[in-house]
């Protein structure tokens, strides 16, 4: 929030700023002409606002001209903060800091650095084996009893989740960090029904009553086109793309801030793909979730990311925004991958 | 339900439902001496003929199932829900508790299950209990170790991560997706130990380490009658054969169940 004290001022500055920003990724905050410089550099640092990205999203590109929505909607926020409104902004909500992952003592990711904001989408680009899904798992704290994390520290806002006990790893997991699996179908118990187990996730967070749930969930479920029959169904009864609904569902029914996504997309033809993406985009606009998102589909990380990191055999090759990466290529890899695109 | 599990479903049900009622099916008082009528041979009213002390075979046949069934379905019960959970336990959450029960369970191993229940329930006395207390300490290790090899296997599919992604503790976990996953597994070996174990319990009663006179079991009658088995036949015969049709219908049930759950598994 900002308590600079020259609300009007202040906010002109930011949105012009924000819009600049937005257009031309040009830092101005160096250029000392900021009416209250530590105000901006707080706002820039944390720029990011779910309606903001959602119109980010419409426009599929930071870069193109006739930002109109993405200025109008900086303008209503800035207006918004003038008033005391709540702006979505956000501190950094996951930073991973120089991590290295070993399975079996044998080291699969080295030294891999990231961090993701309020409403970003970060995607992790990669061949089969380079370590994108091993780092998702890190986060989540599910590397296996052969996996450990031998070097580097996660962060989930402020708390180290690094190697962190089972107990802080339960107060998060659902409620503040959603995982969706490669394969959501299973990713649920195969003897027992959909709804049933995302309720019996749910109970372990919040003392929601079945028909407190079931409105919550019917909600989603409208907003990712899932029927509702879905809930009364077994797994093997679903379909690809509805087991992935369904998966999306069971990860943002706690609403959590950031959702860690596990090449969502490869296993669905592609229609369904687009569909699924897209979900994302919506869900991001709709509830400002980050999302940590792995795939080899460099297609998808195009339409999708703020952000993307290349890894190749488990070392980070290249990291930047999405613009950067396909605009300005800088490692002779991904030149090679995204020549390949 | 699958329809070819149906008549096996049947007969073990009709054994149980004759242990339950046992008592007002029996003809006579199983326990009711008239040495008048010692060892007479089956005819029209003693349809199993009578033991050494008069007693109807027919009617200690039947409360005889009473004891043999309840006890082996009870110890069985017991041996396979503990060796179950503590599989199950030591599978998931591994290190040094997995390694010391174990071990544990590798020692009870190492020995023949029979001659070591003998000589526990030899050093613990004649009794039904002793004699179930016996079979029970070594009888877990069996399926607690079933249950840590399918545990293992099942801990790492993505529906546990899942789980504890979405916040399930580890007891959780345990009870609502790892044991009702492996009961199928657990049942069809409970299923087929019916029978092994109902021979066990008699063989224990058999060798006068089980149920003591003048409770009627089917091993303990065939001790009692194995003196005769040239002159008055039906004494033993009869608990013997009532052992025998047992057993085969707990292992066929048990074989149909493995089946059943084996097709399952396929589709």
């Amino acid at each position: 929030m900002c308590n600079c004290g020259n609300n009007f001022l202040c906010n002109i500055f930011i949105a012009v700023e924000l819009y600049f920003i937005s257009r031309s990724r040009m830092d101005f905050r160096n250029l000392g002409i900021g009416v209250n410089l530590a105000c901006v550099e707080f706002f820039t640092d944390t720029f990011c606002n779910a309606d903001i990205l959602a119109a980010k999203s419409q426009k599929n590109n930071f870069h193109t001209g006739g930002n109109f929505i993405l200025f109008f909607c900086v303008l209503v926020h800035a207006v918004n903060i003038g008033r005391g409104g709540n702006f979505l902004m956000f501190e950094k909500i996951l930073a991973v800091d120089e991590i290295s992952i070993a399975y079996g003592g044998r080291e699969i990711v080295s030294g891999v650095s990231f961090g993701v904001k309020h409403g970003e989408i970060l995607v992790i680009v990669g061949e089969s084996g380079s370590g994108k899904s091993t780092i998702l798992k890190a986060i989540g704290g599910i590397l296996g009893s052969n996996g450990a994390i031998m070097d580097g520290q996660i962060f989930f806002r402020d708390i180290e989740i690094t190697n962190a006990p089972e107990s802080i790893r339960r107060k998060l997991a659902g409620e503040s960090i959603g995982y969706i699996f490669q394969n959501a179908t299973a990713s649920f118990c195969p003897i027992r029904k959909i709804g049933e187990q995302i309720f019996e996730s749910v109970k372990a967070h919040k003392n929601w009553s079945r028909e407190e749930f079931l409105q919550r969930a019917k909600i989603i479920m409208q907003n990712i086109n899932l029927e509702e029959t879905a809930l009364e169904k077994y797994p093997f009864q679903l379909s690809g793309g509805m087991g992935q609904r369904a998966g999306i569902l069971a990860a943002m029914i706690l609403e959590p801030q950031i959702l860690l996504a596990d090449e969502p997309t490869s296993a669905l033809d592609p229609e369904t793909q687009s569909n699924v993406i897209d979900e994302f985009l919506k869900l991001r606009a709709r509830y400002g979730v980050s999302i940590v998102m792995v795939t080899h589909n460099l297609e998808v990380a195009k339409y999708i990311a703020d952000k993307i990191l290349i890894l190749k055999s488990g070392k980070m090759i290249e990291y930047g925004t999405a613009a950067e990466i396909f605009n300005f290529p800088q490692e002779e890899y991904t030149k090679e991958l995204l020549n390949v695109c | 339900m699958n329809k070819s599990l149906l008549p096996y479903l049947i007969l073990a049900g009709s054994l149980i439902f004759v242990a339950i009622f046992a008592e007002y099916l029996t003809p006579f008082d199983p326990y009711v001496q008239n040495l008048e009528s010692a060892l007479t041979p089956p005819n029209s009213v003693n349809l199993l003929g009578t033991d050494r002390y008069g007693r109807d075979v027919l009617s200690r046949v039947i409360i005889g199932s009473q004891t043999t069934l309840c006890a082996s379905l009870l110890l069985l019960s017991v041996i396979s829900i503990v060796g179950s959970l503590i599989g199950a336990i030591c599978g998931y959450n591994g290190g040094k508790l997995d390694t010391i029960l174990m071990r544990i369970s590798d020692i009870f191993l190492a020995f023949p299950q029979m001659v070591f229940a003998v000589a526990v329930a030899g050093i613990l006395g004649g009794g039904l209990f002793n004699a179930a207390f016996a079979l029970a300490i070594i009888g877990w290790t069996k399926y607690a170790r079933i249950a840590r090899g399918l545990t293992l296997t099942i801990r790492s599919l993505p529906y546990i991560d899942a789980a504890k992604m979405a916040g399930t503790s580890s007891i959780g976990i345990l009870f609502s997706h790892i044991l009702p996953n492996i009961a199928g597994a657990i049942l069809v070996t409970a299923a087929l130990d019916i029978g092994t174990i109902i021979m066990e319990l008699a063989g224990l009663s058999f060798l006068g380490l089980g149920a003591q006179p003048p409770t009627a079991e089917w091993g303990a009658m065939m001790n009692n009658g194995r003196s005769m088995l040239q002159t008055a036949s039906w004494v033993i015969l009869s608990p013997g054969f009532a052992i025998f049709i047992t057993v085969a219908i707990f292992n066929l049930l048990g074989d149909k169940l493995r089946d059943v759950m084996d097709k399952k598994s396929v589709v």
